[in-house]
């Protein structure tokens, strides 16, 4: 069963007088531990999708199901508590706490969680997590502390912290150079198949897309075309 | 909660100019608000100080007017309200120094009077004083609030009048006559039955020990000469309610069938025997009625003074007084050191809400300079705030945040304006604020006012800082909570 799917999803957006078609009726299905890559051009609707996979904006019509589970209709505390437990994000510009330090920001999403570990649990995969971005030195740092690509490695951690098992990132190496940008990408690649996490992301960059095992191409709106590749596995955590 | 307070003081660290904002706005609202509570508290306890000790006691009882009674009489309009009587003094008297609560009660009346020099006796010239009219056996031990300068108090029995230092000082300026002890003194006064006049020695000049210029226009008599003065007399005028059956006879029928009927006395005028007393008095009978419009009444008191060994047991006590003179049907009330003050012991209530409405103004001022600042806060914020409900935040989540932030900036500036406000009184107490005219003797007290900070005002001060920063926070946490998630991903 696909753990994302989008059925003839369409998405409007208001603009003064007139109306946006940013999504003109998208139907596609994600595998649960795809590392998917939605492709295309500035205003293709790469953005829009993830928003909508990711539950942070609704459909204008359609449906987006999320493990078996139809979006629409759920209450805020709901939809927020299916994030909490399903999603977890990358965002282009990081969007980190700028008052919590490496570890904090990554702890921040268990507290607003109903889910109880011990302290100990908590600060070892934590600590495993940050091992795993390379940023055992950094933890007690700010983010104005750190560089673009060590700013993104957190938000990987602090995507990851709750065991999601979906990953958005929208594009996630707009604000990287090109070498970190690819570390970033070989990182959420490696994560992918050692934990078999779901990982969706966006990009313009044709480079970064032929490293994934699975590419829609959005074109005005709609999907161009979509390749799926033979998947790479590993152990997992 | 830790970590949205660790979160809320790394934002106020973080926001330091905005946090800057607040925080001083908060500080001295709190300064002021604690320095003009310490001010009107000690104030208040100083006028009721004075009052309890000096004047009224815990407990007042007086006869039933139209109008408000205090110590000073009836406050009629235009003031010519008679003070009422205690009814069944003695009844009254007796039941109280009963009740286990009560220490120690005396008595007295007030009442106007002109002073005016015996060798003056038809000149307009007059000095007019308040008398108090008392029982020096039960009044001084009561309150001993006089300093005297020449004489001393009147002895039990004694006639004559303590005059106030400055009402002697007037006599001398508006009379051109110097006043000693043992000089006599024409009273005037002005009662039920007309004016009367009265020869007094004075007894003492003297100064009030809690010196307060407004009060000096009040001088002691013995009660019975200011019995005389206004007129108490056993026969003097009382309003009495009639029975329908004596009302019916009075509107009925004309004066001649109330005169004009057999048993009418006739004198021979025409009779060679001049008419005596006696005849009069066979005529007239008992005449009974008119020594009585002479003879004082020596059981009227206008009002009965009750010191409690317990001075919390007021305001039980006088429910417990006024019970039982409505159970006794008597026209008689109860009440505390502040109705027995009249306006004078209100003026610390005038001067809080004066001071509450003047802080109601600051404190609107400080929500709306709070509120814009929280909510360019928010806009700032936004993106954090949409990044945190995309990763799984409630909208609880973020409302604790916000008020977590107010609580801390609330508190630790309030605080610090509490500290602030307590060294300000601290020095304002050694220093001592002095009353310059008789509205501030009245307002502090006495001559010097020395504000002390109570634990209830600091505790007012934060509670109201606390209450001011959640009023503030309300709109703009408003505002956050509609912050979508996804605008973690439009703004920046």
């Amino acid at each position: 069963m696909a753990i994302v799917r989008l059925t003839d999803v369409r998405k409007v957006y208001p603009l003064g007088k007139t109306e946006v078609h940013a999504v003109k009726g998208v139907t596609f299905g994600i595998e649960k531990g795809d590392f998917i890559s939605i492709a295309g051009p500035s205003g293709s609707g790469k953005t829009t999708i993830l928003n909508l996979i990711g539950c942070i904006d609704t459909p204008t019509a359609g449906s987006v199901e999320i493990d078996g589970q139809a979006t629409s209709g759920l209450s805020d505390r709901d939809i927020t508590s299916l994030r909490h437990k399903m999603l977890g994000f990358i965002f282009q510009s990081f969007n980190l706490v700028p008052v919590l330090n490496v570890f904090e920001n990554i702890e921040f999403p268990l507290l607003l969680g109903k889910e109880r570990s011990s302290r100990k649990e908590k600060i070892d995969w934590i600590s495993y997590l940050i091992e795993e971005v390379g940023l055992t030195n950094w933890t007690k740092h700010r983010p104005n502390e750190l560089s673009g690509g060590q700013r993104q490695r957190v938000a990987i951690a602090r995507a990851l912290v709750t065991k999601p098992q979906i990953v958005l990132a929208d594009e996630p190496t707009a604000n990287l150079d090109s070498a970190t940008g690819a570390a970033i990408i070989e990182l959420m690649k490696k994560i992918n198949r050692e934990m078999e996490t779901t990982f969706i992301f966006s990009t313009h960059d044709d480079k970064i897309v032929q490293i994934a095992d699975h590419i829609i191409r959005l074109h005005d709106g709609i999907v161009a075309s979509e390749e799926r590749r033979e998947r790479e596995h590993a152990s997992s955590h | 909660m830790p970590v949205l307070i660790r979160i809320a003081f790394r934002n106020l660290l973080e926001h330091k100019s905005k946090s800057l904002i607040i925080g001083i706005i908060i500080a001295l609202g709190v300064t002021i608000l604690v320095v003009g509570n310490a001010f009107i508290d000690t104030a208040a306890l100083g006028i009721k100080r004075t009052f309890i000790d000096n004047f009224t006691g815990n407990v007042f009882v007086n006869g039933k007017a139209d109008a408000p009674v205090s110590l000073f009489g009836v406050s009629s309009p235009g003031g010519m309200e008679q003070t009422p009587t205690i009814p069944s003094y003695d009844k009254v008297v007796a039941w109280l120094k009963d009740q286990p609560e009560v220490k120690s009660v005396t008595s007295q009346i007030t009442g106007m009077a002109t002073i005016s020099a015996p060798s003056d006796e038809n000149s307009d010239d007059a000095v007019p004083t308040m008398l108090f009219g008392i029982d020096p056996a039960t009044y001084r031990p009561m309150f001993d609030n006089l300093n005297f300068v020449s004489g001393g108090y009147l002895t039990p029995g004694e006639e004559g009048i303590l005059l106030s230092q400055q009402r002697a000082k007037e006599i001398e300026k508006d009379l051109k006559t110097k006043v000693a002890v043992g000089d006599t003194l024409l009273l005037n006064g002005f009662g039920g039955s007309g004016l009367h006049i009265r020869r007094v020695t004075v007894r003492g000049i003297f100064t009030f020990k809690q010196r307060n210029d407004a009060l000096e226009f009040i001088s002691y008599a013995d009660v019975q000469t200011l019995r005389g003065l206004l007129g108490m007399t056993l026969g003097s005028t009382k309003i009495t309610d009639l029975a329908k059956s004596d009302t019916a006879l009075l509107g009925e029928g004309s004066a001649d069938s109330l005169f004009g009927g057999g048993d009418m006395v006739s004198v021979d005028s025409n009779a060679a025997r001049p008419v005596t007393s006696g005849d009069l008095t066979s005529i007239l009978g008992d005449t009974g009625g008119n020594r009585k419009a002479e003879q004082l009444d020596t059981g009227a008191w206008h009002f009965i003074l009750i010191d409690l060994s317990n001075a919390n047991e007021a305001p039980r006590f006088i429910a417990k007084t006024n019970a039982w003179l409505a159970g006794q049907h008597l026209n008689a009330e109860a009440g505390d050191w502040k109705t027995a003050s009249g306006g004078l012991g209100s003026i610390s209530d005038i001067v809080r809400v004066i001071f509450i409405a003047a802080i109601l103004i600051v404190a609107i001022v400080a929500i709306i300079i709070i509120m814009n600042t929280l909510i360019v806060s928010v806009i700032e914020r936004t993106s954090e705030i949409g990044t945190m409900r995309a990763l799984g935040a409630q909208k609880a989540f973020i409302w604790r945040m916000f008020i977590s932030e107010t609580l801390v900036i609330s508190i630790v500036f309030g605080l610090a304006g509490m500290a602030l406000g307590s060294a300000v009184v601290g020095v304002l107490n050694v220093m001592g604020i002095h009353a310059t005219n008789s509205f501030l003797q009245i307002l502090f007290g006495g001559e010097v006012l020395r504000p002390a900070v109570s634990a209830g005002s600091l505790l007012t001060a934060l509670g109201v800082v606390i209450l001011i920063g959640i009023l503030a926070h309300l709109y703009p946490v408003a505002v956050a909570l509609k912050v979508q998630p996804v605008r973690a991903i439009q703004t920046d």
